[in-house]
């Protein structure tokens, strides 16, 4: 009786407020919002202006695909800089989950100490990107840094080495990447705890040794989640930037220019017009990439990974 | 009753005082006083001593009128104007920002840069202190885009503690022989230290000084470059034999020192004569923030032109840094009043220590002279040396057409790195012949 009372005094916008997918709507707002401000509209945007000759400080004017055929015919640096970053995708990747699974399989030992370790190990991951590890790492590698140091120390007459030099340069780049392992880690941590002991067990039952068991029973069972690393890690890569910028400044001779730098110095340069026309152009030229490197990830996926 | 009369007679007697100090501020006709609470951005790229410096003078302002208080953002060189395009982008724009001599005509023509001709008028925007000439310089057209807050001078600043030492005499009209020998002389002394680094980068600056050398004005003109093929190969020979014969840093060894940042310049900063050079290629207000650095390791800096086989006709004198108003401002009239106080006031002046240069109103720079030498002796040494290029130097190239930002980040740059390598893939004339077939052909598609 109460109750029904109740409901009449319900108003038409009370009730549509309290049904369940107002609820939905409301709660995935901030989300709807924020993807519509910062993604949809820009990437819209984007693709206009790759069409357009634009310099932000003047309307863009529409050009048709000159862009396009510009990067593709005449633009020797965006070859060099699209070298440069499939290389440090193709050889950084790879290290720095070979790394993280190395780094999993010691923690993943239940004693004392192993949670602080475990903290320790993903600390360079919070900090990673940022732009003091940028500078500090700059710093380490200077020819009278932190590493040249230690490297006299171990390798006396070892000095002044040119870790900035046109060869060893994408390594500094490509050392800091791997050091960056802790969230592959933690992935491979929390998959390697949910293989089930009994395939141990029954391992060991039939005589393997741990090189064995690690061959047939764990890299199996961890090749889902290496997949996943893969991927994350490997769409990283490509849009890997700070390092650059920051590290190398793209520099030398444009041999540690990423992708990302090279399309950030056409849009903002130093000095004279933006070319975010251009820019624009090159990130989409991005995107297809990545989309062709990731399919080609999932296509190879049924002739590796093992699915239980 | 008698109270109540005292605490108004001192609270006139305050208000008088404080209009009474504050009309001592040169900020011309506006009543800023009066203009309500207003907050004024005001952009500029500088390094430490200038951004306290700007601080100080915009802080003075506002102990004088609390009404008027900054929002400011200095940044270096590369970043301010990647940060100011992004404003222009949206219209947000500070009321005040710093311009340069080579980029106010691309400013002016996207409409950015407010026309100041109305303020001066009207008297809100005072001139009289400076030359035609110099306030010609900040025009594009007939509009009157930007106002030249110092006179500065190409600058080689140099290690002068260390030539000393060695008892050698720096010209102050370098020759780039006297140039060569000096640094070779000093090499010797110092088991192959103190190399130099020259040409690399972006910068325009150097072959535009090498081009003067050798008789023209400017190196862009609208069409393209003034220079021949064979003459641009000359430049290059410079480098390549500089890196050939180990006395010029070559690419990689550039990149592993930091040339970008006064404060970690090879000259002041660097633990091992290996990494260290005698020189810097700057101009001459760069040498108060070089001296703040070289200070903390006692190096006394000297000055001279820029190296170059005929330094009379290669040096100029620069309106070095201009101040403009932009069209994004909402309050212009206190953003003029403001660059006014800026261009005329000495209080304001001795704070901004003439480190953008020689003030340009030649009144205040005489009246300030004694005041900042005390705060920073380097800047008598600045002053000298501009005495000297004025009369051994050549009238400035015009501001640089637009397409110039293009040829310095996909040409300069490229070509110089390969110029400097260690091994070298290219012959001066393969590069002095790209670089003319490159920036004309940017020039003839802009």
């Amino acid at each position: 009786m109460s109750n029904r009372s109740l409901e009449r005094r319900e108003s038409g916008f009370t009730r549509w407020f309290h049904k369940e997918s107002t609820a939905g709507l409301i709660f995935s707002l901030p989300f709807i919002i924020g993807f519509l401000m910062f993604l949809l509209i820009p990437m819209a945007l984007s693709l206009y202006y790759s069409f357009c000759k634009y310099d932000i400080q003047s309307p863009p004017t529409w050009i048709g695909l000159d862009n396009y055929i510009k990067i593709f015919t005449k633009d020797k640096t965006f070859s060099k800089a699209l070298g440069v970053t499939v290389y440090f995708a193709l050889i950084g990747t790879p290290l720095k989950v070979i790394f993280a699974l190395i780094v999993a399989l010691i923690l993943n030992h239940e004693t004392r100490a192993v949670g602080f370790y475990r903290a320790t190990y993903y600390l360079p991951s919070i900090i990673g990107g940022s732009v003091a590890v940028a500078i500090l790492w700059r710093r380490m590698f200077e020819s009278n840094g932190t590493i040249n140091a230690i490297l006299s120390t171990i390798f006396p007459g070892m000095t002044g080495f040119n870790w900035f030099g046109e060869g060893p340069a994408i390594w500094v780049l490509i050392i800091l990447t791997v050091w960056q392992f802790g969230s592959s880690m933690l992935i491979f941590l929390s998959s390697l705890k949910q293989i089930p002991m009994e395939l141990y067990e029954a391992a060991s039952i039939d005589g393997a040794n741990g090189i064995r068991r690690f061959f047939n029973v764990t890299l199996p069972l961890l090749t889902p989640t290496i997949f996943f690393n893969l991927v994350q890690q490997t769409i990283n890569s490509f849009l890997a930037f700070t390092q650059s910028k920051l590290i190398t400044n793209g520099g030398p001779r444009d041999s540690t220019l990423f992708y990302t730098v090279y399309q950030y110095n056409k849009a903002f340069p130093a000095l004279g017009k933006s070319q975010m026309g251009y820019a624009s152009a090159l990130a989409w030229i991005m995107l297809v990439i990545i989309s062709l490197v990731t399919f080609l990830l999932f296509k190879s996926r049924s002739k590796w990974v093992y699915d239980a | 009753m008698k109270k109540i009369v005292a605490l108004f007679l001192s609270l006139a007697l305050l208000l008088g005082m404080t209009s009474a100090f504050a009309d001592d501020l040169k900020i011309g006709t506006y009543d800023l006083a009066n203009a309500g609470d207003i907050e004024l951005g005001f952009g500029w790229w500088g390094n430490q001593v200038r951004d306290a410096a700007t601080a100080d003078a915009l802080n003075y302002l506002t102990e004088n009128y609390p009404n008027i208080t900054f929002n400011t953002n200095a940044q270096n060189w590369s970043n301010y104007w990647a940060l100011m395009l992004t404003a222009a982008a949206d219209n947000s724009l500070p009321d005040l920002m710093q311009q340069d001599y080579a980029y106010i005509e691309q400013w002016a023509a996207a409409d950015d840069l407010l026309d100041l001709t109305p303020y001066v008028e009207s008297g809100a925007l005072d001139l009289s202190g400076l030359s035609q000439n110099i306030i010609d310089t900040g025009k594009v057209g007939d509009k009157l885009v930007a106002v030249c807050a110092g006179v500065n001078a190409p600058a080689l600043l140099y290690n002068k503690t260390l030539t000393d030492e060695l008892g050698i005499e720096v010209p102050v009209n370098l020759t780039w022989a006297k140039f060569e020998e000096i640094t070779k002389q000093i090499m010797a002394a110092k088991d192959g230290g103190y190399r130099v680094i020259y040409g690399q980068g972006n910068s325009e600056n150097y072959p535009t000084y090498y081009a003067r050398g050798l008789g023209k004005t400017a190196l862009f003109e609208a069409e393209g470059t003034t220079l021949t093929a064979e003459e641009a190969a000359g430049y290059y020979k410079l480098m390549l034999d500089g890196v050939a014969e180990g006395w010029m840093f070559n690419t990689d060894e550039i990149a592993n020192v930091n040339v970008d940042d006064i404060a970690q310049s090879p000259m002041v900063f660097g633990a091992t004569p290996d990494v260290r050079t005698w020189c810097s290629i700057a101009f001459s207000n760069q040498i108060a923030a070089f001296n703040a650095a070289a200070q903390a390791d006692g190096i006394e800096l000297g000055i001279c032109s820029w190296p170059s086989d005929d330094p009379v006709a290669s040096n100029y004198m620069k309106p070095g840094q201009f101040f403009s108003v932009t069209t994004d401002s909402k309050n212009p009239d206190a953003a003029v009043a403001v660059l006014n106080y800026l261009i005329n006031d000495p209080q304001a002046n001795i704070l901004l220590k003439a480190e953008r240069g020689v003030p340009a109103n030649s009144s205040v720079a005489a009246e300030i002279a004694e005041e900042v030498n005390k705060i920073d002796p380097t800047y008598g040494v600045a002053v000298d040396y501009l005495a000297v290029v004025e009369d051994n130097s050549s009238p400035i190239f015009a501001p640089l057409p637009s397409y110039v930002g293009e040829v310095n980040a996909d040409v300069l740059k490229r070509l110089s790195d390969e110029a400097l390598l260690k091994n070298p893939a290219y012959t001066a004339e393969e590069l002095g012949a790209d670089f003319v077939e490159s920036t004309n052909d940017i020039a003839s598609n802009y």
